[in-house]
């Protein structure tokens, strides 16, 4: 008897464990570490300039110290410890309470804690018409009723840049997403081609697509075998085209044709089908990868950074140097770069200065305040580089114009990555304005001649107007779009590669693309376009 | 009647007597430490199975995140109806069904093969190799599968077009031909899968009496002889098993592959209703209109199942209940 009880027992403990270790994954918040007493040393500054230009802002922000809870997403879960935190800590006496998830998780989490209803102070990452719903219900503050107390929203958002709120706005002109200003760099992609190749077979670069077209068949003389474009963006590549055909966009498949002022479907256009129609001649007389909608990055890789495969292609700025690295030791003249964009217009896209799309918010509870105003604060000159670069003196010294990190000698190249693990700085959600002087703006020599070709010829297509849509449009968009994309890739992939499609499929297509709602997709977008022109005026 | 048959009524009954009708309660005391062991398992379907299921309200409604599933409105069938009336509703069954079936039907015997033949190999190292070489693709990823079949495919640098050119055919694109997207669809599953499943069957050959075969090569028996009356026989009621559970996931074709595979150039033959349910759900966040496509998947599942474990009843007496 005892024998079985003592079975049964083990059985249990068994069991106990199996259930135990299921709940083992519990993220239980970890309080945060008590404020250390600030140094009485400290005598509130009598600079209100000392860390710089405030916007406005009056050091402290709070008359007694105040706990924010901030939920980032970074790999960094020691931020509390961090550099940033104590020179917060410092300047303004608000404490952060970091809450961050790896960005892998960040968005899940975010959906648990959204549905659990206890929301951070200051969070980011919903969708903008998840962010104006829950604005809508008072769960996030709606900033434009705190304007006297936020001088640098009030002067990036109001005053230079007036359009913000009526675009980003619900339709009430309510704003909950507090924007990221100052982010962007002038080139991000493009056209990149082997210039090495090129000069070794006396091709001149190309300045329009003509000669883009001349120069891909130079090359497919001397290398017979090779494909010279290469793509591995696989259906994407109409959308990253397109800009040079003029009817590009954030929004891709539908622009705004700046001419009519109106928005328009783009594959159904007529210069839609001049692209397509030039992408088949390119692809006929095998100057384009046929495996241009298949071609894995793997492959795609080993083609451009091989002599004899391909040798222009469209890809991200950083790859002129990621290749030219990988290849550099079996090929020291490797020499990829940056070149203009093809199509009629000669244009590429345009990278707004100010974007919505973070979702910054903070949450309709106690700290609201504080949490606006440490939000201004970051908005701030002095919070930017604080942000962005560090702390001059302590992290960073100026040199012939450029930040350099004294601690950091032994790291070979200081990016944002590593100002993130080091020092806190760039957390993803907590930047909201940038110091020009920052490392992320430090460009290698490709980088920059990117940078300049493109500001120096202005090939750049105008920005679009942002829309404000409401919830019965979204839905509709969404709704519309999914599948009009995918019939349209479908479309143009076939055009492209079967011989026997022409103006007959091409005219065939435009009452599908119809018949699937493409007008009604751009009529949403028109009247949105119309609820916005009144607004402005 | 005999003393003995009067004296055999009279006593008590030692074994064949019917047994008395315990109480349910007396039954959970009699196999306690059964119940116990049970237990992990019982919670696991009862939190991770069953618990989900609520959540399949938001098919009937217009689910929101903000709103919750409890309050947000009911909309009856509305998503259903959706479905059903939509432009792709007949592409996508039919493809799914064509891909179901065809990769059921060419992938299920596999394994079965495999695990017979490796059952005659008398060399034992041999036979080790060849099992663990067969089921090691299955330990990886989908999505390196997929990356492997587009490398091998490729009509540039492909080994497949290699091979083939070096008989003198013409280099061909076999990924965004929609004639070829089942054969490497299927081909590339038995590939990852066989191995794996061969397992199964080998345990089950494992298992059957070797005074069988003994019995059979006193008779004269040769090897083909034994494997057509003896192990496939055998194997048969395994064989009916596996069969009837996958019928029950002919339609549950994951997403990934496809996803990984297909092109705008084969979505013709290649959408089926779970990347359908992926765009709608993900890339739409239509959650309710992707609950309810995945609640009908479900549905069809469940009669194929019925009727394939019913089938297999009255053809071989044998089913899965």
């Amino acid at each position: 008897m005892s024998k079985k009880w003592l079975s049964m027992a083990l059985v249990f403990t068994l069991l106990m464990t199996l259930l135990a270790a299921c709940g083992g994954d519990k993220e239980a918040a970890e309080p945060a570490p008590t404020p250390a007493e600030p140094d009485k040393q400290a005598e509130q500054p009598a600079d209100p300039d000392q860390y710089g230009d405030t916007g406005g802002l009056a050091l402290p922000l709070v008359d007694e110290p105040t706990t924010v809870t901030f939920m980032v997403a970074s790999e960094k879960t020691d931020l509390n410890d961090s550099l940033i935190a104590k020179e917060i800590e410092k300047r303004t006496g608000i404490t952060i309470d970091f809450q961050a998830y790896s960005p892998a998780t960040y968005n899940d989490k975010l959906r648990v804690v959204v549905a659990s209803g206890k929301l951070p102070d200051i969070f980011h990452g919903l969708k903008s018409s998840e962010l104006k719903k829950i604005g809508q219900q008072n769960a996030v503050v709606a900033i434009n009723e705190h304007l006297d107390m936020l001088p640098n929203f009030k002067r990036l958002f109001v005053e230079e840049n007036p359009w913000v709120i009526p675009s980003y706005g619900d339709e009430k002109g309510n704003i909950y997403t507090w924007p990221v200003a100052n982010i962007a760099r002038d080139v991000n992609h493009g056209f990149l081609y082997r210039k090495d190749v090129f000069d070794e077979l006396g091709i001149e670069e190309w300045s329009n697509t003509e000669e883009f077209y001349e120069a891909l068949k130079k090359l497919k003389e001397a290398y017979p075998d090779s494909y010279p474009y290469a793509s591995k963006t696989k259906e994407y590549i109409f959308r990253d085209w397109a800009y040079g055909w003029g009817i590009g966009g954030p929004n891709y498949p539908i622009y705004y044709d700046e001419d009519s002022k109106t928005w328009k479907y783009a594959s159904i256009q007529p210069e839609h089908k001049d692209m397509l129609d030039f992408m088949k001649k390119l692809y006929n007389e095998g100057l384009m990868d046929p495996e241009f909608l298949t071609d894995t990055s793997d492959n795609w890789t080993a083609k451009m950074t091989t002599s004899n495969k391909a040798f222009v292609t469209w890809d991200w700025i950083g790859r002129l140097d990621m290749f030219y690295n990988q290849i550099k030791d079996t090929n020291p003249n490797y020499d990829l770069r940056y070149g203009t964009p093809v199509g009629p217009t000669g244009n590429g896209a345009t990278l707004p200065k100010i974007t919505p799309d973070f979702s910054i918010a903070v949450s309709n509870g106690k700290n609201k305040e504080a949490a606006l105003k440490l939000l201004d604060y970051l908005a701030s000159p002095s919070g930017a580089t604080l942000v962005t670069m560090g702390v001059e003196g302590e992290t960073f010294e100026m040199k012939d114009g450029k930040a350099v990190y004294p601690e950091l000698t032994d790291v070979p190249l200081v990016d944002i990555k590593v100002l993130e693990d080091n020092y806190g700085l760039w957390v993803q959600g907590m930047y909201v304005n940038s110091d020009q002087r920052s490392v992320y703006y430090s460009f290698t020599e490709k980088e920059q001649e990117a940078q300049d070709k493109r500001l120096e010829a202005n090939s750049f297509e105008p920005l679009e107007p942002v829309l404000n849509f409401t919830d019965e449009e979204v839905s509709s968009i969404a709704e519309l779009q999914v599948n009009l994309q995918k019939a349209s890739n479908e479309f143009n992939s076939k055009y492209i590669l079967n011989k026997s499609y022409g103006d007959a499929q091409w005219e065939e297509w435009q009452k599908t693309a119809t018949a699937q709602g493409a007008d009604k997709l751009a009529e949403v977008f028109n009247n949105a376009q119309k609820r916005l022109d009144s607004a402005s005026q | 009647m005999s003393q003995a048959g009067v004296e055999a009524a009279s006593t008590p009954p030692k074994k064949s007597a019917p047994r008395r009708k315990l109480t349910a309660f007396q039954h959970m005391k009699r196999d306690r430490q059964l119940l116990i062991l049970f237990i992990p398992c019982f919670l696991f379907y009862l939190i991770f199975r069953y618990g989900p299921l609520y959540g399949l309200l938001i098919a009937f409604k217009d689910y929101s995140v903000f709103t919750g599933i409890i309050e947000s409105p009911w909309v009856g069938l509305k998503h259903f109806i959706n479905f059903f009336s939509g432009q792709d509703f007949w592409k996508l069954f039919k493809n799914t069904l064509i891909l179901g079936v065809t990769s059921m039907v060419f992938s299920f015997p596999f394994p079965i093969i495999l695990a017979i033949l490796l059952n005659e190999v008398r060399v034992k190292w041999f036979k080790k190799s060849v099992q663990t070489i067969s089921y090691m693709p299955s330990f990886l990823s989908v999505v390196i599968i997929s990356s492997m079949v587009i490398d091998f495919l490729s009509p540039n640098n492909g080994i497949i077009n290699q091979i083939l050119s070096v008989f003198g055919f013409e280099s061909k694109y076999f990924l965004i031909d929609p004639n070829w997207f089942r054969p490497i669809y299927i081909i590339s599953d038995i590939w990852t899968h066989t191995g794996y499943e061969a397992i199964i069957y080998m345990a089950a050959i494992a298992g059957i009496s070797p005074s069988l075969y003994e019995a059979a090569r006193v008779d004269g028996a040769k090897r083909r002889h034994m494997i057509f009356n003896i192990t496939l026989p055998s194997l048969m009621p395994t064989i009916i098993i596996m069969f009837v559970l996958k019928t029950g996931q002919l339609l549950r074709i994951g997403y990934e592959k496809v996803l990984l595979l297909y092109n705008p150039m084969t979505y013709d033959v290649a959408d089926v209703f779970s990347t359908f349910v992926y765009r709608k759900g993900l890339l739409e966040a239509n959650y309710s209109y992707a609950a309810a496509v995945g609640l009908f998947e479900a549905l069809v599942a469940m009669v194929l199942l019925l009727s394939s474990n019913y089938m297999s009843r009255r053809l071989g007496g044998k089913g899965l209940w």
